[in-house]
């Protein structure tokens, strides 16, 4: 009761109190420390819905995975900023988080290296299926010139257009392909890439406070 | 005798030399960790070097814009040495960089299948003895030379700047233009040539413009002895600028009557004059050229701009 009686004080922020410092306006730490861990949790729980179960071997498994972890990732940064702010006074607890950030900023890096993997081999695959279905409907192209059925209807002009035709397809469904692949994998290894770098600062923030 | 004694000498010297450095890097954990970045980093030089040197071979020009910006980053770091070794490595940088190493040499046997991931984990390496030994201020105090020692990590040079084109540009666009550029140039010289997407067709035969043939790799190469110019005769930032989009410019324009020349020896001409042209030799040609004209436009920009500033 007795707390609550003096609750809104009215020299809060008035200056009957000028030597006191204002360590925590209107708790904004505990505000904080709420919404990054809820960002923390909402994302673990995120990674684990999508990463479970687990098949590191297979490669579309791996794509999804990280392409989606990229995704949400500023969701991580975000949480372990403002978890940061809201333990600020626990230096302990504070250089824990900020060695979890740099490892987690180091691993974010290193993922870099199978997401473009990944996406090469990705690329390779996508190519040699155009290439298979062009190599495919050349075979049937030319069994049709063969076969004394189309013979009349098909001259053999008309075949070596439509080849000219399937060939110039081909090539560019695999230039899109490529240009795609690329963009792709651009996009995905730089999301990591700088999340990784904002988290690997975030950590060398919290190792220099007190 | 003399000069055996002295050679030997001197050998002696440089072996006490390396000896005192391996010794006094082994007495700390981050020399050790130093030392096997550095280790990793012999490993992977190989390669590096073996790539490079076959396509130097074969008249590519990746190997100049390495050296040349290996160059500049050195030189700029040792110019600047002084400040260099006012900067020390703070308790979180050094745990920052060690990280990274360790991580860098746990990765680096997995990597062995190919010269990109190599070049990645060397970079990290490198980025890790950085942080660990001068911090993370030496990225700030040398933003220039770090990131022209980024680049080197990797020798194909082509590939990065190739995907950097196409994730801005849209699909063969400088090769259509420059196959409809050349046709109407052709036509205008009085071939009857005309330019269908990326290829210049004539009546008796078609030459299609791929992407060794669009003048990028030159127009870049082109842009970085521009840059070298700039700095070698001392120019504003402006300036050095404006060198580089000249260059730039200048190296598209050239790829022109270039393309006209391979087209007609394809079609007209023959294969040999086909492969001379297209070859080894006709690059010579074309870029003694080219340079030469760079050279003396460059020259005549710089002194014009000397007279200004002297008036």
């Amino acid at each position: 009761m007795t707390s609550m009686s003096n609750f809104p004080d009215p020299n809060f922020l008035g200056p009957s109190f000028p030597k006191q410092k204002l360590p925590d306006t209107y708790g904004a730490k505990p505000l904080f420390l709420i919404i990054g861990v809820t960002c923390l949790a909402s994302f673990v729980l995120d990674a684990l819905a999508l990463g479970l179960p687990p098949s590191p071997y297979s490669i579309e498994w791996r794509t999804t995975f990280l392409e989606k972890i990229g995704d949400r990732s500023i969701l991580l940064l975000l949480g372990a900023a403002l978890t940061m702010y809201g333990i600020m006074g626990n230096r302990k607890l504070v250089v824990k988080l900020a060695a979890a950030c740099v490892i987690a900023g180091i691993f974010f890096h290193a993922s870099c290296l199978v997401i473009i993997k990944d996406s090469l081999s990705l690329k390779e695959q996508a190519l040699s299926n155009i290439s298979n279905q062009a190599t495919q409907l050349q075979t049937q192209l030319q069994e049709s010139r063969t076969s004394t059925e189309n013979a009349p209807t098909l001259t053999a002009q008309e075949i070596a257009q439509a080849s000219q035709q399937i060939d110039n397809q081909a090539k560019s469904l695999q230039q899109r392909a490529q240009v795609d692949a690329t963009k792709l994998s651009i996009v995905n290894a730089g999301n990591f890439v700088i999340t990784g770098l904002g988290l690997i600062f975030l950590g060398r923030f919290g190792f220099t406070r007190r | 005798m003399r000069e055996e004694e002295v050679s030997v000498k001197r050998f002696r010297q440089y072996c006490q030399l390396l000896f005192g450095l391996t010794t006094s890097t082994t007495k700390t954990v981050h020399g050790w960790l130093v030392l096997g970045g550095l280790l990793i980093g012999l490993l992977y030089f190989p390669y590096w070097f073996g790539y490079l040197f076959q396509r130097a071979l074969q008249g590519k020009t990746a190997w100049f814009l390495i050296a040349c910006m290996l160059v500049l980053a050195f030189s700029e770091i040792i110019g600047k040495r002084r400040q260099l070794k006012k900067l020390a490595a703070s308790a979180e940088d050094r745990f920052l960089g060690h990280s990274l190493i360790v991580s860098g040499i746990i990765l680096f046997p997995f990597c062995r299948f190919a010269i990109w991931p190599q070049s990645l984990v060397w970079l990290m390496i490198l980025a890790g003895i950085i942080c660990s030994s001068w911090g993370v201020g030496f990225f700030y105090q040398f933003k220039f030379p770090a990131f022209l020692l980024g680049l080197t990590v990797y020798p194909r040079l082509g590939i990065v700047s190739r995907a950097a084109w196409e994730f801005f540009i849209p699909p063969n666009f400088l090769e259509n233009t420059m196959a409809g550029i050349s046709a109407w140039a052709l036509r205008l010289v009085g071939w009857s040539a005309v330019a269908d997407g990326q290829f210049i067709s004539f009546p008796e035969g078609a030459v299609e413009v791929g992407w060794g043939c669009n003048g990028l790799d030159m127009a870049i190469t082109m842009m970085l002895a521009g840059l070298l110019m700039g700095i070698f005769f001392q120019q504003s930032r402006t300036q050095i600028v404006r060198l580089e989009v000249f260059a730039f410019s200048l190296a598209l324009i050239a790829n022109i009557p270039r393309l006209m020349v391979v087209t007609i020896a394809y079609v007209y001409w023959g294969k040999d004059w086909f492969r001379f042209w297209h070859g080894f030799w006709g690059g010579q040609i074309f870029v003694g050229i080219l340079f030469t004209l760079y050279y003396y436009a460059v020259m005549a920009l710089i002194s014009r701009q000397n007279q200004k500033s002297t008036i």
